[in-house]
């Protein structure tokens, strides 16, 4: 059972370090991975041993201790697998197997060791775009044991505490951007943030890189009309009515009614004045009457129109207000650059 | 006294509301007209010209005329005459389209004694109605006050009526306008009457300003 256990151990062994073994730039690390491709696990430790007495950049460091860990685990070293994993968390806390490329036992025993460390892992700092004063920037990490995190920005003249917690497992921190005395937005530039994880004495700090940028706060167009809301005409043409000739009626008959009943019996008929203006009159109010209407205010559609054109005004003096104040204010923006650990 | 300028002060305080259209206008009219006294038989007709002048501010209106027509009698016996008639009259508007009208009128012939020549006070009303933004009516009645008479006399019903009509261009500018004016004097001299009936038709423009 022990045998075939190993064996698996070993293929696994094999596939992950085809991931393992790449941009190798130191020539003993390369003979410790060739060793390994081939099997001989002795001689892979102890090249890679070797390898880590000389002077290596750090993604070779990673390297060689990942070899070193999964030789280990291939010959079901424990101890030696553990301890070679907790150098890796430590130079790299983020990088972990491949859970679809590595054996559960290799992966097992990672967890081993980065339950055994304190680290902080998966510092994230999302890019963001905010109003200053009016948002936040999220910073999310990760702890590998429960311990108290501190959040810290230190940029050109500026270095500030955001704040501190307890974390189990996964944390966060906001930062307004803001300068803690006078509460005005943070200068533009590069600044750094560092998440310090911090249990009994030990300490492991990871730092971000960010960059915050000013740009002026975009303002609002002014409404030509209120959305939702048109003018109604302020005028209709009536439906055609009679009134204008009854009224020509009414005045013409009262005129010449009156003037035919004053008139003088001795003096004899002389109201063919009166007679003729009154045929004009009562001709002028049907032509009038039978004319398209001329059109008449429609006083609720004219107050309506009013309290559009008062609310309109408002909402614009509003707008003005508004631009006034975004035209003082400064947005920022928050862009990470770069991630790294130590 | 006091109460005149009381009354005058309440007019000039009630001055509101009504729209002041165009503050003047000035018309020239062609004129027809009939003249009648005594009976049927001395009866004269005629035309001629007439222009007016109306002056409107808020509630107050004032309008003059000066006639002249040339009247043709119908008995051959009598020569043609000249007829000149100065009119004036001032409009209170109580409502929209009611008035209470004062003035007075007098008149002249040519040559002198060819008819009467009168003058007389009157009061009435008037009333204006707007047929449409391009038209309006108007009729107006009055009671001649106190007729004077170059031959003399007096007269106890003495009244006349007015109809005129107009159309014309919406902002007010120009007015095409008909208007008759009929007149009754029941004139007495010596208790013998001699009545006095004078009926005109004016047609002309308006202009206003």
């Amino acid at each position: 059972m022990r045998t075939l256990s190993l064996a698996a151990c070993l293929v696994a062994a094999m596939v992950s370090l085809t991931h393992v073994a790449q941009a190798q730039g130191n020539a003993t690390l390369r003979q410790a991975q060739q060793a390994y491709d081939a099997l001989d696990f002795s001689s892979a430790i102890t090249l890679a041993r070797r390898a880590l007495g000389q002077q290596l950049d750090r993604n070779d460091q990673i390297l060689a201790h990942e070899l070193l860990g999964f030789a280990y685990g291939a010959l079901d070293s424990t101890r030696q697998a553990v301890e070679q994993f907790r150098e890796l968390i430590f130079i790299d806390p983020d990088r972990e197997p491949d859970v679809n490329l590595v054996s559960p036992r290799i992966t097992s025993l990672y967890a081993s060791a980065l339950g055994q460390v304190l680290v902080v892992r998966r510092l994230r700092v999302d890019s963001t775009s905010f109003v200053a004063g009016e948002g936040r920037l999220g910073i999310q990490f990760q702890l590998s044991r429960p311990a108290r995190a501190i959040g810290r920005v230190v940029g050109s003249g500026y270095d500030a505490v955001i704040d501190t917690q307890l974390v189990a497992g996964s944390g966060r921190f906001e930062w307004r951007a803001l300068n803690n005395d006078d509460g005005e937005p943070v200068p533009a530039g590069d600044y750094q943030v560092i998440v310090t994880a911090v249990e009994a004495g030990n300490e492991f700090s990871v730092p971000t890189d960010i960059r915050v940028t000013h740009a002026p706060v975009d303002t609002a167009d002014m409404l030509t009309s209120l959305p939702g809301y048109s003018y109604l005409p302020e005028s209709e043409i009536p439906p055609r009515d009679w009134k204008p000739l009854g009224i020509s009626v009414l005045y013409a008959g009262l005129a010449s009614g009156a003037a035919i009943a004053l008139e003088s019996n001795t003096l004899g008929e002389s109201e063919r004045e009166v007679l003729g203006v009154s045929v004009l009159a009562v001709v002028t109010g049907f032509i009038m009457s039978v004319k398209k209407p001329d059109p008449r205010p429609v006083p609720a559609n004219i107050r309506y129109n009013e309290l559009l054109r008062e609310n309109l005004a408002r909402r614009n003096d509003e707008i003005a207000r508004e631009n006034a104040e975004r035209r003082r204010q400064t947005r920022l923006t928050i862009i990470p650059i770069e991630v790294g650990g130590q | 006294m006091r109460s005149a300028v009381a009354v005058t002060t309440l007019l000039f305080l009630s001055a509101v509301s009504v729209a002041a259209q165009k503050t003047l206008r000035v018309g020239v009219h062609s004129v027809g007209m009939t003249y009648t006294e005594v009976n049927a038989a001395k009866r004269s007709e005629g035309v001629g010209g007439a222009a007016t002048l109306a002056l409107r501010w808020r509630r107050f209106g004032l309008q003059g005329m000066a006639l002249k027509t040339r009247l043709i009698p119908d008995n051959d016996e009598f020569e043609p005459y000249d007829f000149v008639q100065w009119d004036v009259r001032f409009d209170f508007w109580i409502a929209p389209i009611i008035a209470i009208e004062v003035g007075g009128e007098w008149w002249s012939v040519d040559p002198e004694f060819a008819s009467q020549e009168a003058g007389a006070g009157r009061i009435g009303f008037a009333s204006q109605y707007s047929l449409a933004r391009i038209s309006e009516i108007s009729v107006r009645g009055a009671y001649l006050v106190n007729p004077r008479f170059s031959g003399g006399g007096d007269a106890g019903l003495a009244v006349e009526l007015g109809l005129g009509v107009g159309v014309g261009t919406s902002n007010g500018l120009f007015r095409a306008r008909a208007e008759t004016n009929f007149q009754r004097i029941d004139r007495e001299v010596n208790g013998i009457a001699v009545p006095i009936q004078v009926t005109q038709a004016r047609l002309g423009v308006v202009f206003g300003f």
